[in-house]
């Protein structure tokens, strides 16, 4: 039994992409170090680099958590979600540096074993003692097993909706991660600027997934109560050709899409590589493309073109007065349906 | 959820250019993602405030002469004066304190030790290189005056020595707590670091009432503001609290 999977292409964006990544890091690294030790000569430099490693590895999730909502709401965010693995790896390998030196600092060279003294030193009675050790290692552990089956070998393995199910984890891994902080630096370093950049932080991540949620659920719930065999989705009016329209009929997200003049097909709104929303894409090159990393379905069938072999479930579809109506019952994935033509407008 | 016109650009990974408009917003974007998250690199460096003065000559094993005294803690009267210092308290590598047999062997005798200099502005420590100290005269008496000043109570944080004075910096606080109970549960002499009714930081060596050393007694109050009750005592120019740990009270 063999799988099949994509290597990375490493075509000029992604390396465009990975080069600034890299230099950001490590220009984070430099100025945070060079500007400390300028100020304060007597500093412990591994002390120093933990702290860098701490703050760059939690503004990169910020960045991260942020370009989700942001191509949501604006598709010129789109190419920053393309190689968004990249910056997840690298956050990863940002916070492990930062474990593997607090480790080394204050918990090896005693008499526990320092795997032992993250968890027997953290537990205490009162706020001041508040364990944030235990966060920090838990979150890291996610991370770890984000940035590990983080590449397309395990989205084929795994499923997708397993795979994206694993990778939401990130919400937890960044939940443990901002008690960690607020357990742990923010009880020594008291300037009120850390908290307001903190909760800044966490407030502008929670409410742009609260307004990008609130704006997919009106979609979700628009047809849910609509019991016929075929439903309306939209009017024929309503299209733009090229341009997928997005709903729901019965729990499944469709995207309709107007193409090559008069021609109406219905297919799964949900990609079948990450689960991007397909809806949000466009018909170029005579498929319907995801807007995330760019896999492509024909409208007719919901197969990829040779040699790829993804496939998503089509859905019936016929016009009745102007009106485009679904069956809400999907179609095995790359079956065959006839469109519906349509005078369009 | 965005709303795509016919004409709006469109951003495919695999093709080889990326269409114009979205290439200058992405300029635009990744320069100010960029440029803020150095603002927050500079501003986060810029306003630690626990850094202290202390340091640790890692590194640059000197060597020293003097009078070993095992009690309260070990400590050794140097013959002169290294970088401004004659008393200095005794530890052994990493999170350990100085051995106690050693201790107890030489007490009071001229000794010459290696060791590294861990240091502030008000007390100074040697790192002791295992097995270095060696005798180098018969026991005399102690060259440490002692001065019972009478019972005070003092605010202020239990912190592991050797890190506090130098050899983590910062050393002290919720981020170093692990360290400091690692260090002290290794035999490592706790101090108290407190703040001066004029704002200056002074340090007082934690002892048990009876002089003994102490150091599982206070673990749990590790890094947390407590207030503490004892006799306060000068020896030589440091100065030690006498108290029972029973009595610490958390503030």
């Amino acid at each position: 039994m063999s799988v099949s999977y994509k290597s990375v292409g490493w075509n000029g964006f992604k390396k465009r992409y990975d080069l600034i990544l890299v230099i950001g890091v490590v220009l984070f690294l430099a100025i945070f170090m060079a500007v400390g030790i300028a100020i304060y000569p007597t500093v412990t430099a591994e002390i120093l680099l933990m702290r860098a490693t701490a703050i760059a590895a939690i503004t990169l999730l910020h960045i991260i958590l942020l370009i989700g909502p942001m191509a949501r709401l604006n598709p010129m965010w789109l190419p920053l979600l393309y190689n968004r693995r990249h910056l997840g790896v690298t956050m990863f390998l940002t916070a492990f540096l930062h474990a593997v030196l607090a480790i080394l600092t204050y918990h090896l060279g005693g008499s526990v074993n320092p795997i032992v003294s993250i968890f027997i030193t953290d537990a205490g009675a009162n706020m001041s003692a508040f364990p944030f050790q235990a966060f920090g290692f838990g979150a890291l552990m996610i991370l770890f097993v984000m940035a590990a089956t983080s590449h397309d070998f395990w989205l084929v393995n795994l499923t997708a909706p397993v795979w994206k199910t694993l990778h939401m984890g990130v919400y937890f891994a960044y939940v443990m991660l901002v008690a960690h902080v607020s357990f742990g630096f923010l009880q020594a370093e008291t300037s009120p600027v850390y908290a307001a950049l903190m909760g800044l932080g966490a407030l502008t991540i929670g409410g742009l997934h609260l307004r990008v949620g609130w704006g997919q659920k009106s979609l979700d719930e628009e047809l849910q109560d609509n019991s016929d065999e075929f439903v309306e989705v939209c009017k024929v009016s309503d299209l733009t050709e090229n341009i997928p329209l997005g709903a729901t009929v019965g729990e499944d997200r469709v995207a309709v899409i107007l193409y090559e003049g008069d021609k109406i097909s219905c297919v799964s709104g949900v990609c079948q590589h990450q689960n991007g929303p397909l809806a949000e894409g466009q018909f170029k090159y005579g498929c319907l493309t995801c807007p995330w990393h760019g896999y492509q379905y024909r409208p007719n069938d919901g197969a990829s073109p040779d040699p790829f072999t993804e496939k998503i479930p089509t859905f019936d579809i016929k016009i009745a007065d102007g009106r485009v109506l679904v069956k809400r019952k999907p179609n095995p994935a790359g079956t065959p349906v006839e469109p519906a033509t349509c005078n369009h407008r | 959820m965005s709303d795509q016109k016919n004409d709006s650009p469109f951003f495919i990974g695999w093709e080889a250019k990326t269409p114009k408009p979205i290439g200058a917003f992405l300029k635009k974007t990744a320069l100010l993602l960029l440029v803020s998250s150095l603002v927050v690199a500079g501003i986060v460096t810029v306003l630690q405030s626990t850094v202290s003065t202390g340091r640790f000559d890692f590194g640059n094993v000197q060597e020293f002469t003097g009078v070993l005294i095992k009690s309260p803690v070990p400590m050794l009267v140097a013959d002169k004066e290294v970088e401004g210092e004659k008393i200095f308290y005794l530890v052994g590598p990493m999170k350990y304190g100085f051995p106690t047999d050693v201790a107890e062997k030489h007490h009071l005798q001229q000794v010459t030790l290696k060791g590294t200099f861990i240091g502030d502005a008000q007390e100074a420590m040697i790192e002791v290189v295992d097995g270095s100290v060696a005798s180098a005269g018969q026991a005399g008496a102690n060259p440490l005056q002692v001065s019972d000043l009478g019972e005070v109570t003092l605010a202020g944080e239990i912190v592991d020595s050797k890190c506090h004075l130098g050899v983590m910096n910062p050393g002290r606080l919720k981020p170093h707590r692990a360290c400091a109970i690692n260090c002290l549960s290794g035999g490592i002499p706790p101090i108290l670091v407190a703040q001066t009714a004029d704002g200056q930081i002074a340090h007082y060596l934690l002892v048990g009432k009876d002089g003994s050393a102490i150091h599982d007694d206070v673990l749990e109050y590790v890094a947390e503001p407590v207030e503490l009750t004892g006799a306060l005592k000068v020896i030589g120019n440091r100065k030690a609290l006498y108290f029972d740990p029973s009595t610490i009270k958390r503030l």
